[in-house]
Protein backbone atom coordinates (compact mmCIF):
# COMPACT_ATOMS: atom_id res chain seq x y z
CA UNK A 1 0.00 0.00 0.00
CA UNK A 2 0.93 3.14 -1.32
CA UNK A 3 1.87 5.74 1.85
CA UNK A 4 -0.91 7.93 0.19
CA UNK A 5 -3.22 5.08 0.55
CA UNK A 6 -1.91 4.30 3.98
CA UNK A 7 -3.08 7.34 5.82
CA UNK A 8 -6.98 7.78 4.20
CA UNK A 9 -8.47 4.68 6.12
CA UNK A 10 -8.83 6.32 9.31
CA UNK A 11 -11.78 5.22 11.13
CA UNK A 12 -10.63 2.55 12.90
CA UNK A 13 -7.09 3.44 13.72
CA UNK A 14 -6.64 3.92 17.47
CA UNK A 15 -6.32 7.76 18.99
CA UNK A 16 -2.33 7.67 19.62
CA UNK A 17 -1.81 6.76 15.54
CA UNK A 18 -4.56 9.15 14.48
CA UNK A 19 -2.83 12.20 16.13
CA UNK A 20 0.56 11.08 14.90
CA UNK A 21 -1.24 11.31 11.54
CA UNK A 22 -2.57 14.44 12.49
CA UNK A 23 0.72 15.94 13.06
CA UNK A 24 1.63 14.84 9.57
CA UNK A 25 -0.78 16.86 7.41
CA UNK A 26 -3.01 13.88 7.06
CA UNK A 27 -6.86 15.27 6.63
CA UNK A 28 -8.95 12.24 6.73
CA UNK A 29 -7.43 11.44 9.88
CA UNK A 30 -8.12 14.71 11.47
CA UNK A 31 -11.97 14.03 10.62
CA UNK A 32 -11.85 10.98 12.14
CA UNK A 33 -10.63 12.37 15.17
CA UNK A 34 -12.99 15.08 14.98
CA UNK A 35 -16.19 12.49 14.50
CA UNK A 36 -15.33 10.26 17.06
CA UNK A 37 -14.89 12.97 20.13
CA UNK A 38 -17.06 15.70 18.99
CA UNK A 39 -20.27 14.28 20.08
CA UNK A 40 -19.23 13.53 23.19
CA UNK A 41 -17.18 16.70 23.93
CA UNK A 42 -20.78 18.71 22.89
CA UNK A 43 -22.09 16.96 26.01
CA UNK A 44 -19.82 17.79 28.43
CA UNK A 45 -19.83 21.41 27.17
CA UNK A 46 -23.41 21.33 27.29
CA UNK A 47 -23.99 20.08 31.20
CA UNK A 48 -21.61 22.84 31.83
CA UNK A 49 -23.39 25.91 29.60
CA UNK A 50 -27.05 26.53 29.69
CA UNK A 51 -27.27 26.46 25.44
CA UNK A 52 -26.54 23.91 22.92
CA UNK A 53 -25.80 26.41 20.82
CA UNK A 54 -23.11 27.90 23.11
CA UNK A 55 -21.62 24.61 23.82
CA UNK A 56 -21.57 23.50 19.67
CA UNK A 57 -19.61 26.82 19.17
CA UNK A 58 -17.47 26.59 22.07
CA UNK A 59 -16.11 22.86 21.32
CA UNK A 60 -15.28 24.44 17.44
CA UNK A 61 -13.46 26.41 18.82
CA UNK A 62 -12.08 23.97 21.17
CA UNK A 63 -10.60 21.82 18.28
CA UNK A 64 -8.60 24.97 16.70
CA UNK A 65 -7.25 25.07 20.11
CA UNK A 66 -6.22 21.57 20.20
CA UNK A 67 -4.84 21.69 16.71
CA UNK A 68 -2.33 24.27 17.64
CA UNK A 69 -1.31 22.52 21.01
CA UNK A 70 -1.36 18.58 19.43
CA UNK A 71 2.84 19.20 18.93
CA UNK A 72 3.00 19.78 23.05
CA UNK A 73 0.24 16.15 23.81
CA UNK A 74 2.62 14.31 25.67
CA UNK A 75 -0.03 10.88 26.13
CA UNK A 76 0.13 11.12 29.54
CA UNK A 77 -3.81 11.05 29.19
CA UNK A 78 -5.84 9.69 26.68
CA UNK A 79 -6.79 11.49 24.01
CA UNK A 80 -10.67 11.64 25.23
CA UNK A 81 -9.36 13.26 28.85
CA UNK A 82 -7.12 15.86 26.71
CA UNK A 83 -9.84 16.92 25.28
CA UNK A 84 -12.44 17.06 27.92
CA UNK A 85 -9.64 19.29 30.11
CA UNK A 86 -10.09 22.01 27.02
CA UNK A 87 -13.27 21.81 26.69
CA UNK A 88 -14.27 21.60 30.84
CA UNK A 89 -11.26 24.36 31.35
CA UNK A 90 -13.03 27.32 28.62
CA UNK A 91 -16.25 26.31 29.38
CA UNK A 92 -15.60 26.85 33.14
CA UNK A 93 -14.11 30.25 31.90
CA UNK A 94 -17.34 31.36 29.79
CA UNK A 95 -19.59 30.11 33.08
CA UNK A 96 -17.72 32.54 34.71
CA UNK A 97 -17.81 35.17 31.98
CA UNK A 98 -21.34 35.00 31.33
CA UNK A 99 -22.13 34.56 34.55
CA UNK A 100 -24.26 31.68 33.60
CA UNK A 101 -25.60 29.58 36.76
CA UNK A 102 -23.78 26.14 36.35
CA UNK A 103 -22.40 22.97 38.22
CA UNK A 104 -19.38 24.74 39.21
CA UNK A 105 -21.57 27.64 40.74
CA UNK A 106 -23.10 25.48 42.85
CA UNK A 107 -20.16 22.67 44.12
CA UNK A 108 -19.52 23.78 47.63
CA UNK A 109 -23.46 23.28 48.92
CA UNK A 110 -23.62 20.03 46.30
CA UNK A 111 -20.88 18.65 48.50
CA UNK A 112 -22.02 20.16 51.90
CA UNK A 113 -24.29 18.66 54.28
CA UNK A 114 -24.77 14.59 54.76
CA UNK A 115 -28.31 14.22 54.03
CA UNK A 116 -29.30 10.67 53.40
CA UNK A 117 -30.33 9.29 50.51
CA UNK A 118 -33.25 7.27 51.69
CA UNK A 119 -35.22 9.08 54.45
CA UNK A 120 -34.60 7.42 57.88
CA UNK A 121 -38.04 7.27 58.71
CA UNK A 122 -37.80 4.16 56.43
CA UNK A 123 -35.68 2.28 58.64
CA UNK A 124 -35.79 1.31 62.26
CA UNK A 125 -34.54 3.84 65.03
CA UNK A 126 -31.13 2.29 64.99
CA UNK A 127 -31.03 1.62 60.92
CA UNK A 128 -30.44 -1.88 61.08
CA UNK A 129 -33.28 -2.87 58.86
CA UNK A 130 -35.93 -1.76 56.54
CA UNK A 131 -38.95 -0.70 58.24
CA UNK A 132 -40.56 -0.26 54.43
CA UNK A 133 -38.16 -1.94 52.20
CA UNK A 134 -37.36 -1.09 48.60
CA UNK A 135 -40.41 -2.93 46.33
CA UNK A 136 -39.66 -5.16 43.62
CA UNK A 137 -38.78 -4.18 40.72
CA UNK A 138 -39.10 -6.05 37.57
CA UNK A 139 -35.78 -6.67 35.79
CA UNK A 140 -37.19 -4.94 32.62
CA UNK A 141 -38.20 -1.77 34.57
CA UNK A 142 -35.58 0.42 32.17
CA UNK A 143 -37.09 -0.98 28.91
CA UNK A 144 -40.93 -0.68 30.55
CA UNK A 145 -39.89 3.17 32.03
CA UNK A 146 -38.35 4.13 28.65
CA UNK A 147 -41.50 2.71 26.78
CA UNK A 148 -44.54 4.20 28.99
CA UNK A 149 -44.26 8.31 27.44
CA UNK A 150 -45.60 9.59 31.24
CA UNK A 151 -42.73 7.66 32.91
CA UNK A 152 -39.82 8.59 30.81
CA UNK A 153 -40.83 12.29 30.84
CA UNK A 154 -40.94 12.18 34.43
CA UNK A 155 -37.46 10.83 34.87
CA UNK A 156 -36.31 13.01 32.24
CA UNK A 157 -38.00 16.16 34.27
CA UNK A 158 -36.60 14.60 37.76
CA UNK A 159 -33.14 14.38 36.14
CA UNK A 160 -33.44 18.25 34.83
CA UNK A 161 -34.58 19.22 38.13
CA UNK A 162 -31.76 17.70 40.51
CA UNK A 163 -29.10 20.48 41.65
CA UNK A 164 -26.57 21.43 38.98
CA UNK A 165 -23.16 19.61 40.16
CA UNK A 166 -25.73 16.32 40.57
CA UNK A 167 -27.31 16.65 37.21
CA UNK A 168 -24.23 17.17 35.34
CA UNK A 169 -22.26 14.11 37.12
CA UNK A 170 -25.46 11.90 36.54
CA UNK A 171 -25.52 12.76 33.12
CA UNK A 172 -22.29 12.57 32.19
CA UNK A 173 -21.64 9.32 33.74
CA UNK A 174 -25.36 7.35 33.32
CA UNK A 175 -26.67 8.78 30.49
CA UNK A 176 -23.89 9.87 28.22
CA UNK A 177 -21.44 6.44 29.68
CA UNK A 178 -18.44 8.77 30.25
CA UNK A 179 -16.10 7.55 32.75
CA UNK A 180 -15.65 8.13 36.30
CA UNK A 181 -12.12 9.92 35.05
CA UNK A 182 -13.22 11.82 32.28
CA UNK A 183 -16.19 13.46 34.55
CA UNK A 184 -13.34 14.11 37.43
CA UNK A 185 -11.43 16.04 34.59
CA UNK A 186 -14.32 17.47 33.36
CA UNK A 187 -15.74 18.93 36.68
CA UNK A 188 -12.20 19.17 38.41
CA UNK A 189 -13.94 17.08 41.01
CA UNK A 190 -12.27 14.90 43.35
CA UNK A 191 -13.19 10.63 42.50
CA UNK A 192 -14.74 10.63 46.18
CA UNK A 193 -16.80 14.17 45.22
CA UNK A 194 -17.69 12.51 41.83
CA UNK A 195 -19.02 9.92 43.69
CA UNK A 196 -20.81 12.00 46.65
CA UNK A 197 -22.64 13.46 43.76
CA UNK A 198 -23.36 10.41 41.72
CA UNK A 199 -25.15 8.84 44.66
CA UNK A 200 -27.11 11.36 45.76
CA UNK A 201 -28.54 12.21 42.27
CA UNK A 202 -28.94 8.21 41.36
CA UNK A 203 -30.79 7.81 44.64
CA UNK A 204 -33.07 10.64 43.84
CA UNK A 205 -34.24 8.82 40.42
CA UNK A 206 -33.90 5.84 42.13
CA UNK A 207 -36.61 7.35 44.69
CA UNK A 208 -39.04 8.47 41.34
CA UNK A 209 -38.86 5.52 39.37
CA UNK A 210 -40.02 3.61 42.73
CA UNK A 211 -43.28 5.25 42.02
CA UNK A 212 -43.71 3.79 38.64
CA UNK A 213 -42.86 0.26 39.79
CA UNK A 214 -45.67 -1.29 40.21
CA UNK A 215 -47.08 -0.31 37.16
CA UNK A 216 -44.81 -2.47 35.52
CA UNK B 1 -19.17 7.56 59.27
CA UNK B 2 -16.91 4.91 59.62
CA UNK B 3 -17.96 1.76 61.38
CA UNK B 4 -16.11 -0.41 64.20
CA UNK B 5 -18.01 -3.10 63.70
CA UNK B 6 -17.31 -6.31 62.04
CA UNK B 7 -20.13 -5.79 60.36
CA UNK B 8 -22.29 -2.63 58.46
CA UNK B 9 -26.52 -2.09 58.83
CA UNK B 10 -28.98 -1.10 56.20
CA UNK B 11 -28.32 2.57 56.83
CA UNK B 12 -24.77 2.28 56.41
CA UNK B 13 -24.46 -0.12 53.41
CA UNK B 14 -27.63 2.19 51.33
CA UNK B 15 -24.79 5.43 52.26
CA UNK B 16 -22.16 3.25 50.64
CA UNK B 17 -24.19 1.69 47.45
CA UNK B 18 -22.63 3.57 44.91
CA UNK B 19 -19.27 3.68 46.15
CA UNK B 20 -19.63 -0.37 46.68
CA UNK B 21 -21.18 -0.08 42.94
CA UNK B 22 -18.33 1.70 41.68
CA UNK B 23 -15.71 -0.61 43.52
CA UNK B 24 -14.37 2.16 45.08
CA UNK B 25 -14.58 1.04 48.76
CA UNK B 26 -11.29 -0.30 50.94
CA UNK B 27 -11.26 -3.55 50.53
CA UNK B 28 -12.83 -4.45 54.49
CA UNK B 29 -15.57 -1.99 54.14
CA UNK B 30 -16.40 -3.46 50.60
CA UNK B 31 -16.17 -7.48 52.26
CA UNK B 32 -18.69 -5.88 55.25
CA UNK B 33 -20.93 -4.59 52.05
CA UNK B 34 -21.20 -8.81 50.41
CA UNK B 35 -21.44 -9.36 53.86
CA UNK B 36 -24.54 -7.60 54.32
CA UNK B 37 -26.21 -8.39 51.21
CA UNK B 38 -25.62 -11.99 51.52
CA UNK B 39 -28.42 -11.62 54.13
CA UNK B 40 -30.43 -8.37 53.72
CA UNK B 41 -33.09 -8.34 50.54
CA UNK B 42 -34.47 -5.58 51.42
CA UNK B 43 -30.33 -3.95 50.82
CA UNK B 44 -29.96 -6.57 48.11
CA UNK B 45 -33.19 -4.88 46.02
CA UNK B 46 -31.91 -1.46 46.97
CA UNK B 47 -28.59 -1.57 45.08
CA UNK B 48 -30.12 -3.97 42.22
CA UNK B 49 -33.07 -0.58 41.89
CA UNK B 50 -29.77 1.67 41.65
CA UNK B 51 -28.42 -0.90 39.19
CA UNK B 52 -31.52 -0.11 36.79
CA UNK B 53 -31.68 3.44 37.55
CA UNK B 54 -28.47 3.58 35.47
CA UNK B 55 -29.44 1.16 33.09
CA UNK B 56 -32.79 3.33 32.45
CA UNK B 57 -30.90 6.45 32.70
CA UNK B 58 -28.30 4.92 30.03
CA UNK B 59 -31.60 4.61 27.83
CA UNK B 60 -32.55 8.27 27.69
CA UNK B 61 -29.66 8.59 25.53
CA UNK B 62 -28.64 12.53 23.81
CA UNK B 63 -29.59 13.62 20.32
CA UNK B 64 -26.50 12.96 18.60
CA UNK B 65 -24.20 16.29 17.94
CA UNK B 66 -23.09 17.41 14.57
CA UNK B 67 -19.85 15.43 13.89
CA UNK B 68 -18.29 16.75 10.73
CA UNK B 69 -15.85 19.60 11.37
CA UNK B 70 -16.79 23.21 10.10
CA UNK B 71 -15.27 24.69 6.78
CA UNK B 72 -13.19 26.82 9.67
CA UNK B 73 -11.95 24.27 11.22
CA UNK B 74 -11.03 22.38 8.15
CA UNK B 75 -9.24 25.60 6.92
CA UNK B 76 -7.85 26.03 10.30
CA UNK B 77 -6.03 22.58 9.89
CA UNK B 78 -4.76 23.17 6.30
CA UNK B 79 -2.94 26.55 7.62
CA UNK B 80 -1.74 24.64 10.70
CA UNK B 81 -0.34 21.94 8.57
CA UNK B 82 1.51 24.50 6.11
CA UNK B 83 2.74 25.93 8.75
CA UNK B 84 4.29 22.75 10.65
CA UNK B 85 7.94 21.89 9.55
CA UNK B 86 7.90 18.94 7.38
CA UNK B 87 9.45 15.83 9.31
Amino acid sequence: MSPAAAMTSAPELDDATLVARVLAGDEPSFEALVRRHHGRLVRVARVLLPRHALAEELVQECWMSALERLEKFEGRSSVSTWLIAIVSNRAKSLAQRERCRSAWTELDSALAGSEPVVPLERFTANGRSWVSGPNRWAKEMPDAVLRQAQARAALEQALESLPEAQRAVVTLRDVDGLSADEVCEAMALSAANQRVLLHRGRAKLRALLEGYADGI
Amino acid sequence: MASDRPYFICTEVVARATDFMESALPLTDSLRVRLHLAHCADCRRFVRQLELTVETCAGLGTPPATAEPSAALRAHFRALTQRRPKT
